[in-house]
């Protein structure tokens, strides 16, 4: 009981940590929002602010004027996370259960093949070309969807959460007359939810967020996904502060400060519903791989 | 023992991949070197073909042309224009590549180490670094191609293309002439000069400002008088009284009057002295903001209403630009030191052939088209007359006054790349102000005005002392904000100049003269 009691101060440190954490994890998030909603005239002349000071919708108006370049971009990245997401899935289960399936002989090396690339790669010239020059995939949108289909530390991760499923499982269901592809898809995979839509979040956050990829294979501004476009916007502004011509260069035509922090607000939209469907899977998905007592 | 073998078998693995890799980048460069042998013939029989007929037919090609900017809805309509055009003459099709300005220097990097085929793209000092890139071998060389195909450019451009040379060899052609003139001077807010009745004709040197900044400390509560941020480069008050052949070592420069291109420290010159104890006052006094070291960019601190004066470059033309972005007046009054012409300057922009360029005769007298054709800059950079843009001046011979079409916005109009000087020369380029042509008179003035820098062409090569200048770059940058906002007590200053020499800088100095004396022998 005492020791029940003892525990109290401790939680109450904790407590606070994390509201001041998460705190502090949304006040940038406000000032985005509410700057979005601020006339550009006053975010120039006071700074930003967590509520908006006259509040306007003159830079949502500004955007949706001509959606066509958001609602594009909207399409690149949902076709990419989408296609992206559920290949991805299916090839690193399919690899990850092979590796976890200790009567392959051959799992060792594969599992260090896998495991090198984690620490060791090509680098970006190779790959660079591989991509651009003997697939050729520049400009096409393959080339945003490829790359990371197969990512080593995620089948890593479900290598280890398969392997915790007893083999006899696998066994019984073969003598029951299953195939491999059955004993897979209806047997392991439908025990391992947790650990599929975790890594499943995790390949739909890697999508979702990457702009990398359209920055070196992309020239077609018609496929860059929203990532890419948000990139763009802000390091247009940069490079140009850079620049030694900044008389010749004119700023007028670059989105104000509201329209872009609206246009990042648009872009922040689905992805968190994402966080919510998979949220009950996440906790007990997280433990993957962890040793249990 | 297993294990042991495994081991050696990965590590024999690794070095063979590696070697593999070394093997690859030699062959790159090899395969570069039979590509521009290969265009050199190619060069030799497209002028035997030019030397038979009168009139030769040109292959039809396609030349891909890398340039900043956004893309645009209507490139490729501008892209028949221009093959259109150019049918009966180079008969060639110009794939413009917009990239943005955040993309450009990665996306041109990654294309150049891998030996990605293109034609010509922009480069400069600070993108896509056109020195050390020349220096890798990523440009043709186009001395006798610009001799070749062309000689109006080459005549045009005669003064600048010095500049544009790395170990005699030329390659690329300079294509900002209007930013050459850049003169230091101080930006006014219009409504503070005529409150405090400024008279501007009366200023002419720094000093002169602080009466008028006095009466802003006192009057104005909220405004500081200077705008200054730490964060700029060297900007200072804009005093051009060196050549800094390495930007990274500002501290090293030949005397802009120096005929015998001695390399001296320029932090001991008078005119430094000067500058430095000038700035320090201005701190001292309250004309600049304290924590200004902190500031990262002056012209959005200027947007806020909350100084009266900033200090930058000025070329006729570049006020009303100013004003546009800061959307209040100004008056600019150039006080700082003449400009200067010289190889930092010129290769602030360029245009570069590719050394992969499989057309690079063709690529070249496109450039000698762009520069002297106005109907095909123009069309290149501002699209086609009618959909694109509308005349509503043609008086000038060369620069037309536009408009959008009836009915069309900036936002609305399928080809506003505001990237229109990335083609030519910027002084044919049409423009929607009425006043360019004299503006263009004025910046031709300006330019010719330059102070040619005693050693314009020299490029410093700094591998024989690169680790002297790591060093020395790091500690100017932990230094320089503080310097340029006059924050740093002076008495520290001899302890600074001892870390500068024990890094280095003698030993950079004297390679750099070493190399200025041979470059000068030449």
């Amino acid at each position: 009981m005492k020791s029940r009691e003892g525990s109290v101060i401790p939680k109450i440190f904790i407590n606070i940590f994390l509201s001041v954490f998460s705190v502090c994890c949304l006040i940038p998030f406000l000032i985005v929002v509410s700057s979005s909603f601020t006339e550009e005239q006053m975010i120039i002349e006071n700074g930003y602010s967590i509520f908006p000071r006259d509040f306007t919708l003159l830079a949502y108006k500004y955007i949706m004027a001509d959606p066509t370049q958001i609602a594009r971009a909207y399409g690149v990245t949902i076709v990419v996370t989408l296609i992206g997401t559920v290949v991805s899935l299916i090839i690193s289960s399919c690899l990850a259960y092979v590796l976890s399936r200790k009567d392959f002989p051959h799992r060792g090396k594969i599992s260090l093949y896998l495991f090198f690339t984690m620490l060791f790669n090509g680098g970006l010239v190779p790959s660079y070309i591989i991509v651009a020059q003997v697939l050729n995939l520049k400009d096409n949108i393959f080339a945003l969807i490829l790359p990371y289909l197969i990512i080593p530390f995620y089948v890593l991760l479900l290598r280890t959460y398969f392997s915790e499923i007893p083999f006899s499982l696998v066994e019984s269901a073969k003598i029951e007359g299953a195939s491999e592809i059955n004993v897979l898809f209806k047997i392991i995979l439908p025990l391992s939810l947790p650990a599929m839509a975790t890594v499943g979040l995790f390949i739909v956050l890697q999508y979702w967020n990457d702009w990398w990829l359209a920055l070196l294979y992309i020239d077609n501004a018609n496929l860059n996904p929203l990532q890419y476009m948000l990139y763009l916007i802000m390091q247009n502004l940069n490079a140009m502060r850079l620049s030694p011509l900044q008389g010749q260069i004119s700023t007028a035509a670059l989105p104000g400060e509201n329209a872009r922090m609206a246009m990042a607000v648009l872009a922040i939209g689905p992805i968190i519903f994402a966080f919510m469907f998979v949220q009950k899977y996440f906790v007990s998905g997280l433990t993957v791989g962890a040793v249990k007592g | 023992m297993y294990k042991a073998k495994k081991v050696i078998s990965l590590a024999l693995g690794l070095a063979l991949s590696v070697s593999l890799f070394a093997g690859c980048g030699d062959s790159g460069s090899s395969a570069s070197n039979s590509a521009s042998g290969s265009a050199a013939s190619a060069t030799e029989t497209a002028s035997g073909s030019a030397a038979d007929t009168s009139k030769p037919v040109l292959e039809p090609v396609t030349l891909s042309w890398y340039v900043v900017g956004t893309p645009e809805k209507d490139t490729a309509l501008v892209e028949d224009a221009v093959a259109d055009y150019l049918k009966d003459s180079l008969n060639c099709r110009v794939k413009i590549n917009y990239l943005d300005w955040g993309a450009y220097e990665q996306k041109m990097n990654v294309m150049i180490a891998t030996g990605d085929e293109f034609d010509l793209c922009f480069t400069a000092n600070w993108q896509v670094n056109f020195i050390q890139n020349a220096g890798k071998g990523a440009w043709a060389d186009i001395t006798g191609l610009l001799d070749q195909y062309a000689p109006k450019v080459k005549e045009k451009y005669a003064k600048y293309l010095d500049a544009c040379k790395v170990n005699g060899k030329l390659y690329g052609i300079p294509y900002n002439m209007s930013g050459f003139g850049a003169q230091g001077a101080v930006y006014l807010r219009q409504d503070l000069v005529d409150k405090y009745k400024l008279d501007v004709n009366s200023l002419k040197k720094y000093e002169d400002l602080e009466p008028f900044f006095d009466q802003i400390l006192a009057n104005e509560k909220g405004i500081t008088p200077l705008c200054m941020a730490g964060g700029n480069g060297t900007v200072g008050l804009f005093n051009y009284w060196f050549d800094q052949p390495d930007v990274s070592v500002p501290s090293l420069g030949v005397k802009f009057d120096d005929q015998s291109c001695t390399v001296v420290n320029t932090d001991d010159q008078p005119e430094s002295i000067h500058d430095r104890e000038l700035l320090r006052k201005w701190n001292q006094e309250g004309y600049i903001r304290k924590d200004a070291v902190s500031i990262k960019d002056d012209d959005p601190e200027m947007m806020t209403k909350k100084y009266a004066a900033e200090i930058g470059g000025y070329v006729p033309g570049w006020l009303e630009d100013y004003e546009k972005k800061f959307k209040f007046d100004m008056v600019a009054v150039p006080l700082g030191s003449k400009p200067l012409l010289n190889t930092t300057n010129i290769t602030q922009s360029c245009v570069a052939v590719s050394s992969t360029s499989k057309n690079p005769e063709r690529a070249v007298m496109l450039l000698e088209q762009s520069n002297t054709d106005p109907k095909l800059l123009n069309l290149l950079g501002f699209g086609i007359e009618g959909k694109h843009y509308v005349v509503v001046d043609d008086k000038d011979p060369i620069i037309k006054i536009i408009k959008n079409p009836d009915g069309v916005t900036d936002e609305t109009n399928g080809y506003r790349t505001n990237m229109e000087w990335m083609f030519g020369d910027p002084w044919m380029l049409y423009s929607n102000l009425p006043e360019r042509p004299a503006l263009v008179e004025a910046q031709k003035k300006a330019t010719d005005n330059c102070v040619v820098s005693p050693i314009n062409g020299f490029t410093f090569d700094n591998s024989p002392v690169k680790t002297q200048i790591a060093q020395l770059t790091a500690i100017f940058n932990e230094y320089k904000s503080i310097w340029n906002t006059g924050n740093m007590d002076l008495a520290k200053f001899p302890a600074y100049q001892e870390r500068l020499k024990k890094a280095g800088l003698e030993d950079v100095q004297k390679e750099m003269q070493k190399q200025i004396n041979e470059w000068k022998a030449k």
